[in-house]
């Protein structure tokens, strides 16, 4: 769906982004993430055709960006930093006038017009000014007119910023339910809203990609060590010995107050083996689970070990 | 065609939904209503003077429509400056350039859309103006020709204008700036004609001449068009909007 090969770009004598490469399944959800002055923003720029001063290839759907840039864009619904909004206009105007410029046929127009104000909650004020509105409900009018010409790829900068906690929710609705129809990239600050809702995370530091793929494959990869947290009824010894016995076995520690185990382990120790040499010596568990890494630790793990570097 | 028309719609109708137009047209008739009263009010008076007397009969057009005229003219390049200021500059500083840009439109049809809602404008402008001499046709006969002529400039002039200052507009975010620029710009070519005098040589005195703004607008109001003085304009107002498309890539390379 998007292709990305080497991409560079500067601004001026100094390299915004550097070389990057990578590509997005189509009707995949993927987070794009970076601390401040990563390069998302300019990135993201390039990647709808705004920007046009940079090395390197873009393929939306198989177009060019460069060589055919008039048929992308009609493939790609786009919220900048600021939302680009025309204040004097009513929303519903705005919006169709959006659906306009982005050539959806005049019957369905007012289809989609209200098949987002729906979506994003904005019936109520369609026929308001836009200067009128406050913060939360304009950035949701720049997000409605990013979805309303049901472009294949959707790429939002830093969409969440002014919702309140609600709006966020039906936000994250939204984009849920977009997965499979559109292809979206964001790029966002709060990652719990990334770890809800992408498939694949994209992670740039100081203009350069350092780590993407999945989700789950990226956590794989960072994590290494596992820990299980077994909450127990009484504590075994015999159970502690037979751990011990394995492959894989790191570490263990009962940690009395919490009647618990944590027992740290890399592979191929696995919980599935921790849970039959739970039964084999009796040790009654009331609770197991299994610490992952939050993708706040990933994201740091990741960002900090480049700039270490 | 159609993203053309588009724009074009949603600008004009920005213009006449805010105050910017309706604070030019009343300043603009601010202006011109006393002096065009007080201009005709004067030749009423030399026309009564003047009445059983021989030689040659005082002229509406040239006493008061002349003059009338380059007020008009004086104020448009006032008044295209502000236009100006709104076309481009607005879009970049309130963001919604990013908006066009990610569309599927090209940069000359943003330009050509931008100059034909700012020239409507600039057009309205000088409709109103055109009042004045209506409303006063039945105290005598009003030469149709030279006060025909006489807009034509208004018309061209207006468009010269307004292309200098879309192409200011491309130039900076700032309203301020853009205002200044085309203000500088639009008087600035009146001083062309000044050449004229300076030149060493009959042949760059001819040429001085030749694109002297204030030359021509004189012959448009006398009711004079040169073929010559059409072409001028026309690729003055062509050469500045292909600058204003080219300004507007080039910001895109930034």
């Amino acid at each position: 769906m998007l292709k990305v090969k080497n991409l560079t770009h500067f601004y001026g004598p100094h390299r915004a982004i550097e070389d990057l490469s990578f590509q997005i399944r189509p009707g995949v959800i993927a987070g794009f993430l970076g601390p401040n002055g990563a390069g998302k923003s300019t990135t993201m720029n390039i990647l709808c055709g705004a920007s046009l001063g940079y090395e390197g290839e873009v393929w939306i759907s198989d177009v060019n960006l460069r060589s055919h840039p008039l048929e992308a864009k009609k493939k790609i619904g786009f919220l900048p930093e600021h939302a680009p909004l025309y204040e004097d206009m009513q929303v519903r105007a705005y919006l169709e006038f959006v659906a306009d410029l982005k050539n959806v046929p005049r019957e369905k127009q007012q289809e989609y017009v209200d098949e987002i104000l729906h979506a994003l909650s904005l019936e109520e004020v369609q026929y308001r000014p836009i200067y009128k509105l406050s913060k939360g409900f304009r950035q949701r009018v720049g997000l409605a007119q990013a979805f309303v010409a049901k472009p294949e790829l959707i790429v939002l900068d830093e969409p969440t910023i002014g919702l309140d906690p609600q709006q966020i929710n039906e936000f994250r609705k939204l984009i849920v339910a977009c997965k499979g129809k559109s292809t979206i990239l964001w790029s966002t600050h709060i990652l719990a809203d990334v770890e809800s809702t992408c498939d694949e995370i994209i992670v740039i530091s100081k203009g350069k990609i350092i780590a993407s793929g999945p989700q789950s494959l990226l956590r794989e990869k960072l994590k290494g060590k596992s820990t299980a947290r077994l909450i127990v009824k009484k504590a075994s010894e015999a159970f502690v010995q037979s751990l011990r016995s394995h492959v894989g076995f790191e570490s263990v520690a009962w940690l009395a107050d919490e009647h618990t185990y944590r027992i740290e382990y890399v592979e191929p120790m696995s919980m599935d083996l921790i849970l039959k040499e739970a039964v084999k010596n009796d040790v009654s568990v009331v609770k197991m689970d299994q610490d992952s890494v939050a993708l706040e630790e990933l994201f740091l793990e990741l960002t900090q070990s480049k700039e270490r570097r | 065609m159609n993203a053309i028309w588009l724009m074009y719609k949603r600008d004009l109708a920005s213009f006449y939904r805010q105050p910017l137009f309706f604070m030019l047209a009343g300043i603009c008739c601010l202006m011109w209503s006393p002096i065009y009263v007080y201009a005709f009010g004067i030749f009423l008076t030399q026309l009564v003077t003047q009445m059983g007397a021989t030689g040659e009969v005082l002229s509406y057009h040239d006493r008061v429509v002349v003059e009338f005229v380059a007020l008009v003219n004086f104020l448009l390049l006032l008044s295209t400056s502000s236009i100006a200021m709104k076309l481009i500059s607005e879009e970049k500083k309130n963001h919604t350039m990013t908006l066009l840009f990610v569309s599927p439109i090209e940069s000359r049809q943003i330009i050509v859309s931008k100059f034909l809602s700012g020239l409507t404008v600039a057009w309205s402008l000088v409709g109103i103006s055109l009042l004045y001499p209506l409303t006063t046709a039945f105290l005598g006969k009003l030469y149709w020709p030279t006060l025909l002529s006489s807009y034509l400039g208004l018309l061209l002039f207006a468009a010269v204008y307004v292309s200098i200052g879309l192409f200011m507009s491309t130039l900076t975010s700032s309203l301020i700036m853009a205002f200044v620029m085309t203000l500088i710009a639009n008087m600035s070519l009146w001083f062309l004609g000044l050449g004229s005098d300076l030149a060493p040589q009959p042949a760059v005195a001819a040429f001085f001449d030749y694109i002297s703004f204030d030359l021509i607008f004189k012959d448009f109001s006398l009711g004079i068009i040169r073929l010559t003085s059409v072409v001028f304009l026309l690729s003055t107002i062509f050469f500045f909007l292909a600058a204003a498309d080219r300004a507007l890539e080039a910001s895109r390379w930034k």
